[in-house]
């Protein structure tokens, strides 16, 4: 494996780095991602009105369940409220807003444009807290920016320091997860969110709250009563802060649980920590692997397939893990944020997880889409490439690439991750677990063994 | 959501004190029309459509680079200078730009860059145009054009679509090639691809011959080009083509442009070869007409091409400034007296339904959605024998203005002012309609009211047009009746 990213002139960036890359997609976003994310959450942006495209519509095309539209609103900042003060404007919103809605939370996220004038819109929205009957939290835009996951995890931690973490907790068997990627209401999600309430009680601990999972808030206050926290991945931007909120929980952390090496692992770490009786988990998991292993037996066809993936980190970790396990091997892994652990991280969980990558994979922190698009291009051009897995972003970037060659070599294009704007799911398919497994070999083989045009390979 | 729970006498009173605050809100939004829109998030929207050698820089901090959809086919052509709090603070924003716009000149070689401005760009006053200019001044063989785009001036969606429009149009003019003869490559292309797959190494030569009769396109006759500016893309219609380009090119009249949906950059320069422009409501785009006008063009107003009557009037008009009036209606007449034939049958099988067709709803920068204030299907609807009733998104409080732009227009249909969507149900329910002809968000309150919706903008153009907006809404009707 070789860890790469394009080198600019010693005094300044290269042309890679200005390019629009495949999660460009920054704090806001991410803001607007958490708050869907709660049942009854609501969305004020304090912002302009190109801000609204930042949010919402994302997500509406992402989510066919829920719209995000119903469920924010913008304080309808220009040039001249800027000028005379814009902050006033945030509780009037605020409170009507509330009448409207009813929400049971109130994330207010504001643009780094109003923040570069200086006003304290901290304080502004802790009055206005005072006066709504519901939970407001406030996330700024300005720096440090840390993109669409620093977004996503300050939402969760605005909802944590709503919530006692210091007491005692009442459910001191039960397990709070901090940091599940919830960004629709499909049946996908569930599936997943399913999958792991099922592997925390083999592990030993009763399913607590997601953050975020879908649920009202009121719900995911009981966060605060569970006296273990599992932090997945997604937490890592807020690490420092809820390491010094968290001092009165037991805190494990985990990778997800992806393929069969990610998914026994998950189950292993948490019940080494919760004592649960080793045997009984080993046991489980020789009973899960030994039902799935015969199927997976059977797909030979997927051995030494070539495929590029394109993921945030932690879904990397898990689609690599699983291609692997299937004998794929992998041609480029793109990783889309730059927060969530990097290169490092993602070899060392990858490797854990007991799979290792193929000495040629190039893994590249946050490509282009630019060389995304040529890489691709190129590379199935040769026929060594069969398939690609990414969001709608990177996606659309290449099937827009017109290359004979690249449909003659069968290229199949398989989408998954934030944002996707054609999968959907009308199944709850997981990929978490055991049963992922067996979810990612369908749909790698309904992708890359459908009979297409062009299949024959022209003149010999 | 905890639903009408009494709220605290605290809240009351925050409530209450927040009343001058909406009074002065109230006078600021006096007169405003439509969905207000960033000049950034729309330009980028129909910059990132649209096919081209081109690039385009957003210069401002990366989330503003967010505030677009990346899809599209442009979307790796797209970069953004990615500025931090340290450059916005020290004002030292000019040296990315600079050394971006350098790079795309050694590297990627564009035929045009557009460098477009972000909020905090304007906030500071940054004056980036200099640094274009200068790096302008360094590849003079490179186009490049600053916008000073940003959602801080709130403007209209009009507004946004005609200066990007003026600005594309107002590139270096190349001369278009004949979409006949680009046609007839692109069959080439294929053509090859087919022998390729034979196995027969004959076939494929046979194929390269064909092809290499085709080295250069013909001369285009400025007098028989015409262009269309603000029709329906075929990609937001399901791919629907409409009849005209085939029916036009019958009588040697040639379609050079169909702007903004099918056109490409080069489609763009080449916009001033052709004799005349048909513009779907001209109103929208004055800096563009004037553009246009400037360098000698003629510049027609269209109504959109959407129904019997329109449609044989956008024909007419094509016919009377061409010099070309039996020869178009000769070869329309089939293709109009099949549609006549298809929405008289439509009209008594269906006629009568109640229809509730929605107005300033959406935010989607699609020329045809902006054309004559959204009306652009109420005839179409008409002819149908849908009985209309406008339900115009707005501030009730305005009712009078929008009776006014209804009578201008010469529409006496009732009327009904919603101030947002999430209260629709309550208009559209009662069994006061049969069916919505509305934006998609609106489906969860129909369905609410009752009533099956038909997401608007659906109608296809043009006489072939008829026949399948008289198919899809029978099946949306019966499916939607089904759930």
């Amino acid at each position: 494996m070789s860890a790469t990213r394009p080198q600019g002139d010693a005094d300044g960036r290269s042309l890679e780095d200005f390019a629009l890359k495949g999660m460009h997609l920054a704090k806001m976003t991410g803001v607007s991602t958490a708050t869907h994310a709660i049942g009854d959450g609501f969305l004020l942006m304090h912002s302009g009105v190109g801000c609204k495209y930042k949010t919402a519509t994302w997500t509406a095309q992402h989510d066919w369940v829920r719209h995000p539209n119903r469920r924010e609103a913008w304080t309808q900042v220009g040039e001249v409220s800027l000028v005379k003060g814009s902050a006033e404007r945030i509780g009037p919103f605020a409170r009507t807003w509330y009448e409207r809605r009813r929400p049971g939370f109130m994330t207010v996220v504001s643009a780094y444009f109003i923040e570069l004038t200086g006003e304290d819109v901290r304080h502004v929205v802790k009055e206005t807290g005072e006066t709504l009957p519901c939970p407001m939290g406030v996330v700024a835009t300005s720096a440090p920016n840390g993109g669409f996951f620093d977004g996503y995890s300050s939402v969760v931690l605005e909802v944590m320091k709503t919530l006692d973490f210091t007491g005692v907790p009442a459910r001191p068997d039960d397990a709070a997860v901090l940091g599940f990627f919830f960004h629709r209401y499909e049946a996908d999600q569930q599936a997943d969110l399913t999958q792991l309430k099922q592997l925390l009680k083999i592990a030993g601990v009763g399913p607590g709250p997601a953050l975020f999972s879908g649920r009202n808030y009121a719900e995911l206050a009981e966060a605060a009563e569970c006296g273990w926290i599992i932090k997945l991945p997604y937490m890592h931007p807020q690490r420092r802060r809820l390491k010094r909120m968290l001092k009165r929980r037991r805190v494990v952390e985990l990778d997800l649980p992806m393929g069969i090496g990610g998914t026994s692992r998950f189950v292993r770490e948490l019940a080494a920590c919760t004592r649960t009786d080793r045997r009984k988990v080993e046991a489980w998991i020789h009973k899960r692997v030994s039902s799935i292993q015969p199927h997976l037996d059977h797909l030979s066809g997927l051995r030494g397939l070539r495929v590029a993936v394109f993921a945030d980190t932690p879904l990397a970790v898990g689609l690599v893990t699983i291609l692997r396990e299937l004998g794929v091997e992998l041609a480029m892994v793109g990783l889309r944020d730059d927060v969530l652990g990097g290169p490092e991280a993602f070899q060392a969980s990858v490797e854990k997880n007991g799979v290792r990558l193929n000495d040629d994979c190039e893994v590249v922190r946050r490509p282009s889409l630019r060389r995304i698009r040529q890489w691709v291009l190129d590379t199935s051009a040769s026929g060594e490439l069969q398939a690609v897995i990414g969001s709608a972003i990177e996606l659309n970037a290449l099937s827009h690439a017109v290359s004979v060659r690249g449909a003659l070599s069968r290229l199949a294009l398989i989408e998954t991750g934030y944002p996707s704007k054609d999968h959907h799911a009308a199944l709850g398919v997981p990929s978490f677990g055991y049963t992922g497994v067996l979810v990612w070999a369908q749909r790698l083989l309904d992708a890359v063994m459908t009979p297409r045009l062009g299949a024959r390979g022209g003149p010999r | 959501m905890s639903g009408s729970a009494p709220l605290p006498d605290s809240f009351t009173a925050a409530r209450r004190s927040d009343e001058p605050f909406w009074q002065r809100q109230e006078r600021r939004i006096q007169g405003s029309t439509g969905q207000p829109c960033c000049t950034l998030s729309g330009i980028s929207t129909g910059l990132i459509a649209m096919e081209g050698d081109f690039a385009v820089v957003i210069h401002g901090e990366d989330e503003c680079a967010a505030c677009f959809l990346h899809y599209g086919p442009s979307s790796h052509r797209f970069f953004c200078t990615g500025l931090t709090e340290k450059h916005f603070v020290t004002g030292q924003t000019a040296e990315p730009l600079r050394r971006c716009l350098r790079l795309l000149c050694e590297e990627v070689h564009p035929s045009a860059i557009l460098v477009l401005g972000a909020c905090p760009i304007e906030v500071i006053g940054d004056r980036f145009e200099e640094v274009v200019e200068d790096v302008a001044d360094e590849y003079p063989h490179v186009p490049m054009r600053a916008l000073h785009t940003s959602g801080l001036k709130v403007g209209s969606q009009a507004a946004m679509t005609d200066w990007m429009f003026s600005t594309l149009v107002g590139l270096p003019p190349r001369p278009p090639v004949d979409p006949r003869w680009r046609r007839q490559v692109g069959d080439a292309g294929f053509d090859m691809v087919e022998a390729f797959i034979t196995l027969s190494p004959e076939e494929l030569l046979a194929a390269h011959k064909q092809a290499s009769a085709l080295l250069r396109p013909p001369p285009l006759e400025p007098s028989r080009c015409i262009n269309f500016i603000g029709m329906p893309a075929a990609v937001d219609l399901g791919g629907f083509v409409p009849e005209w380009t085939a029916l036009l090119e019958r009588i040697g009249v040639i379609v050079t442009g169909d702007f903004p949906g099918a056109a490409t950059l080069d489609d763009w320069r080449g916009i001033t070869h052709a004799a005349a422009t048909f513009v779907v409501d001209r109103s929208l785009y004055p800096r563009t007409v004037k553009t246009l006008e400037d360098g000698g063009q003629t510049v027609v107003d269209i109504d959109l091409p959407v129904g019997i009557g329109p449609t044989e009037r956008f024909y007419e008009t094509i016919g009377t400034v061409l010099g070309l009036e039996d020869e178009v209606t000769a070869v329309i007449a089939e293709a109009k007296a099949a549609a006549e034939a298809i929405a008289a049958d439509f009209a008594s099988e269906r006629g009568g339904l109640r229809v509730a067709m929605g107005l300033r709803q959406l935010n989607n920068y699609r020329p045809d959605q902006l054309a004559q204030h959204g009306l652009g299907d109420y005839a179409a609807l008409s002819e149908l024998g849908f009985d209309i009733t406008l339900m115009v998104q707005g501030p009730p409080e305005k009712r009078d203005k929008f009776a006014r732009l209804f009578a201008l227009r010469g529409i006496t249909t009732p009327f009904e002012v919603f101030p947002e969507p999430w209260s629709l149900s309550k208009h559209l329910g009662g069994g006061r309609f049969d069916v919505a002809y509305m934006a998609d968000h609106c489906r969860g309150e129909a369905r609410k009211a009752g009533v099956p919706l038909m997401v608007s903008r659906m109608l296809c153009p043009g006489f072939a047009g008829v026949a399948r907006n008289a198919r899809v809404i029978r099946q949306q009707l019966e499916q939607e009746v089904r759930r």
